[in-house]
Order: structure tokens, then C-alpha cells, then sequence
């Protein structure tokens, strides 16, 4: 086997709660350059589908290790019973496992926040229906986590469309998707048609949560394997009726 | 549900690389060997936890749910994570040494953490030096570690004592040495919640599942290997100590990881 590396390692190796390389973290003058998501300037560009800037928001990016990301049907192994005993009482009953040990039956992969807080009516630059939406992120710190102001006039006013093939060295982007709040996206919005004469709040959540499932390696035959295990094993199943039917006939 | 993203039009697979190696491979250290426990405490570590039993498939390893049943590594019941413990040993880059601690540079030679060219660190303590990069390496090296063949290192902090007691009591199942190893930052063991699984009538230990307890989130596995003897093919080969005696002497562990 190869040294098998979890995506958690991204989470030891960026945020500065942890201990990676910590003598330079965050004193280095090149600390900067050395470090890539964590605790960066950020903008949240929402445009039409023609390109036209219709909100702009500043924050930073920063990791966040000690949550279990929403990852959906294609992770998540859904509830857990087992056979269990507690106490002095004679019978092994079932309980769920999910619920006892407080936790999600989910892989524990990093997320990627931004953060913002500002959330002023000022920000919708134009009128029109959301379409995209953009996660810049200034690598090289050259910009503002909390005056955009400070940044490119053309990546956040609106005076002319987005082009976010042309944006200035160390700046990068990720292209997230929008939708109305409730729905299976990263930018929550109340309404997707903004005006900004009549609009004031718009997005639901002030924070955004990014995961990459397969930052490092390839996990999309990990659901597979782990429910294999989980069939082969005596005594819990993914209901009550399931660890019955195992045990009939017992077990011995 | 949150969506999954393509990370490639925020970070380069350059990028994503030296992200990946900078959990495990050192950019200063101390060269000589100073015998000093007070230094060093912020600068690099990399911890060995070593473990017996069946070794984890890499979904329990992405997951951090652990299964054992009755007869995998005991006959008789299922053993949780910490019940399989060997111990720990340690390299650290600030000189230090003691029966469970080794130092890159008189103990391990490493390749050091590969840098964009002209924004490496520029200020470090004085008695620390950069760690050279080896000249083969390319940035899917991720780590690099020829160990020192005359240091041994004694496990620290495992339950050797009661697997060897399953052993005379002609318990044991499978090899009788540490299988699998997890790299991490911190020298304390990851912590687990164990679910002991009871047959309904007899209530016995049919098996154990043991959650990754993430309130511990410095003692989180970083990677997994395996653990073998001299020309085994493991992650880990050992020329000494692929036993349960806890005494151990690695030999290598170079690991690469190309992300495309």
C-alpha cells in the first residue's frame, strides 16, 4: 500500500489553528505565498448570465476543520443500528448509532468558508436575475478582507461586465452555484431577481460552505466499500428490522 | 446537501501539491543532535501511531469508522481501535532525542519542504537551518525519510502488554506485530467512540466499531500505511521489531501522490 493521504491533511496543513510548519506560519514575510486559502481576501461576485454584476460582497476564505460537511447520498451511509448493552440490563437491545455517538455516519473532509460580514443594501450594483456566481479569491493579499473599495474597480462595481478570464496575478476564482434559499446550492438567495432599489437582504446564510469530497485521491467508491463492511457484520444493519433479520437464524 | 466543486480554477495541481506536503515534510531543523526538550515545541513533527489487527480498507480510513468483528483480530470478540494500539514514536526537527523521539537529521534524514522558487521562508530561529530537498524529488514527493538504521525506538503509550497476552492465551488472530500505522501532528493517540456490538442471547462481543471521536481534531489520522519487515513491500518496512516487542527500527518511508 501507498501512503494513503486523508483530505483532513489539507485542513492540518492551511489553517492556522493547527501545527504544520508553524515556526514561519503567519511571521514569514513569504508566509503568504506559502499559504493558499486560509484567512484570504475574497469577493462573492453574483451576475446575470451575460456577465453584468448585479452583487458584490467582500470576505475572506478560511478552512474549517471540525464540522461534518453535508455530502449527501453519495457519502452519507444514513442511520446505523447495532445490538447493544448498557447497564446491568440482562438483554443486548438495539440502538441507533448515529444518534448515540453524536455524529454523522459521513467521512470528516474540510470545508472551505466565506465569510462575510457585511450584508448592506448598497451592494446589489444592478438590476437583473442571478444567473452566476463567483468566489474570487486574492492568494497573494494584495487587496481587502473588509474595504472592497480596495479592489479592482471592475471586479465588484458593476460598470461594465465581469471578465473572469482577465483578473490580476495571484487572483483566482471558483465558479459556485446559486439558487433560491432551501436549495441544494452554495449561495442561498431569498429572491434570485435583485434590484437594487427594492432589495435588502439577500443572502440567507452570511457563510458559504465549499467541499471538495476528492481533494486528494478518489473516494467515490468509498460509500460502496463501507456498506459492504456494514452487510458483512453481525448484529448492525441500517434499521431495527435489518439487525432482526440477521439474527434469524441466531447467530451463533 | 452542499454541492462539490472542481477546486482547478482556484489552485493549480502545483498548488494543491505543496498544500499536501506541508504536513509532512520539514523546512528548518536543528542539525545537531542537542539532547534540549524545551525547543522546537512549534516547528515540525511528524507522529507514527502504530496498530495491530486487520488492517483498515481506505473507506474506514476516509470515514473514520473502524469495524473488527469476533475472529479478525481476537477469536473470541471484536477489539476496538485503542485495544489494538502499539504506541507512538516521533520525529521532530528541533535535536531533540529520547527513546520514543527521533530528530531529522542525526536520527532521519528527510527531504525538506519544497517552497515556490525565490518565496521561501525568510526568517526562521537562528539555530535552525532550511532542510535540504533531496535532488530527485519532484513535487509529488509528499515525504521522504531514510531512517538512521542503528536508532531504535521504543512505542510509547500502547497496549503491547495485553496483546501479548492474547498471544500466550492462544487468542490471537493473524500477525503478531503492528500492521498499520497513521500519521499526525500530535504525539496523544486519535480518540475514538467505541460501540460494542452484543450478540442478542449471550451478550457477548460480537464487534467493536470505533468512530474517529473529531472533538480531537490535532490527533486526526493525516495518512495510513502499512506496517511489514525488511523487503515485505509495506508503506513502513521495519529491520527490527516487526514484533510485539515495541522496539522498533524503520527503514524508509517515501511517499508520492500525483494529483491530477
Amino acid at each position: 500500500m501507498t501512503l494513503m493521504v486523508h483530505p483532513a491533511a489539507f485542513y492540518e496543513s492551511e489553517s492556522l489553528l493547527q501545527h504544520s510548519q508553524k515556526s514561519y506560519s503567519r511571521t514569514d514575510p513569504n508566509d503568504k505565498y506559502m499559504r493558499y486559502l486560509e484567512e484570504k481576501p475574497a469577493l462573492l461576485v453574483l451576475t446575470d448570465d451575460q456577465g453584468t454584476i448585479l452583487h458584490s460582497i467582500v470576505g475572506k476564505t478560511s478552512w474549517k476543520g471540525n464540522v461534518f460537511p453535508p455530502l449527501g447520498e453519495e457519502f452519507d451511509l444514513g442511520q446505523l443500528y447495532a445490538r447493544q448493552k448498557t447497564g446491568a440490563a440482562s438483554a443486548a437491545v438495539i440502538y441507533q448509532l448515529d444518534h448515540q455517538n453524536k455524529r454523522p455516519m459521513t467521512p470528516y473532509v474540510p470545508l472551505l468558508v466565506f465569510d462575510t460580514q457585511r450584508a448592506y443594501s448598497e451592494e446589489v450594483r444592478n438590476a437583473g436575475t442571478v444567473a452566476k456566481a463567483y468566489l474570487v479569491v486574492d492568494k497573494y493579499e494584495h487587496y481587502s478582507s473588509e474595504d472592497i473599495t480596495l479592489w479592482p474597480d471592475e471586479l465588484w462595481q458593476g460598470q461594465a461586465p465581469l471578465d473572469i478570464n482577465s483578473l490580476p496575478e495571484g487572483v483566482s476564482y471558483l465558479m459556485v452555484s446559486t439558487g433560491a434559499s432551501h436549495s441544494d446550492n452554495a449561495v442561498f438567495l431569498s429572491d434570485l431577481h435583485l434590484d437594487p432599489n427594492t432589495h435588502i437582504i439577500r443572502l440567507v446564510n452570511d457563510q458559504m460552505a465549499l467541499c471538495f469530497p476528492n481533494l486528494i485521491g478518489d473516494w467515490s467508491d468509498a460509500k460502496a466499500q463501507m456498506m459492504a463492511i456494514i452487510a458483512d457484520f453481525p448484529y448492525v444493519g441500517h434499521s431495527y428490522d435489518e439487525v432482526v433479520a440477521k439474527e434469524t437464524p441466531p447467530v451463533v | 446537501m452542499a454541492e462539490t466543486f472542481d477546486i482547478n480554477s482556484l489552485l493549480s495541481n502545483e498548488e494543491l501539491q505543496r498544500m499536501a506536503m506541508r504536513p509532512f515534510s520539514p523546512s528548518f531543523y536543528r542539525q545537531e543532535d542537542l539532547n534540549q526538550v524545551t525547543h522546537g515545541a512549534n516547528d515540525f513533527t511528524l507522529r507514527f501511531h502504530f496498530y495491530t489487527g486487520r488492517v483498515p480498507t481506505p473507506a474506514e480510513f476516509y470515514y473514520g469508522m473502524y469495524f473488527d468483528k469476533k475472529g479478525q483480530s481476537h477469536s473470541d470478540v471484536g477489539l476496538s481501535m485503542p485495544a489494538r494500539y502499539c504506541g507512538y514514536m516521533s520525529l521532530i526537527t528541533s535535536g531533540k532525542s529520547d527513546s520514543s523521539y527521533g530528530s531529522v537529521g542525526p536520527h532521519a534524514k528527510m527531504s525538506g519542504m519544497q517552497h515556490p522558487a525565490g518565496k521561501e521562508p525568510a526568517s526562521h530561529r537562528d539555530d535552525f537551518t532550511a532542510v535540504p530537498v533531496n535532488a530527485q524529488a519532484d513535487l509529488s514527493w509528499l515525504t521522504d525519510i531514510s531512517f538512521s538504521v542503528s536508532n531504535e525506538y521504543t512505542l510509547s503509550s500502547g497496549e503491547l502488554n495485553a496483546l501479548k497476552g492474547y498471544v500466550t492465551a492462544g487468542k490471537w488472530v493473524g500477525e503478531q506485530a503492528p500492521t498499520f500505522f497513521f500519521l499526525t501532528k500530535n504525539h496523544n493517540a486519535p480518540v475514538f467512540t467505541q460501540c460494542n456490538v452484543k450478540t442478542p442471547d449471550a451478550n457477548i462481543n460480537a464487534g467493536v466499531v470505533s468512530y474517529l471521536n473529531t472533538s480531537y481534531i490535532e490527533r486526526r489520522p493525516l495518512a495510513m500505511g502499512t506496517v511489514g519487515g525488511f523487503g515485505s513491500g509495506a508503506t513502513l518496512e521495519l529491520s527490527k521489531g516487526y514484533d510485539f516487542s515495541g522496539v522498533i527500527s524503520p527503514i524508509s518511508l517515501r511517499a508520492q501522490c500525483q494529483i491530477t
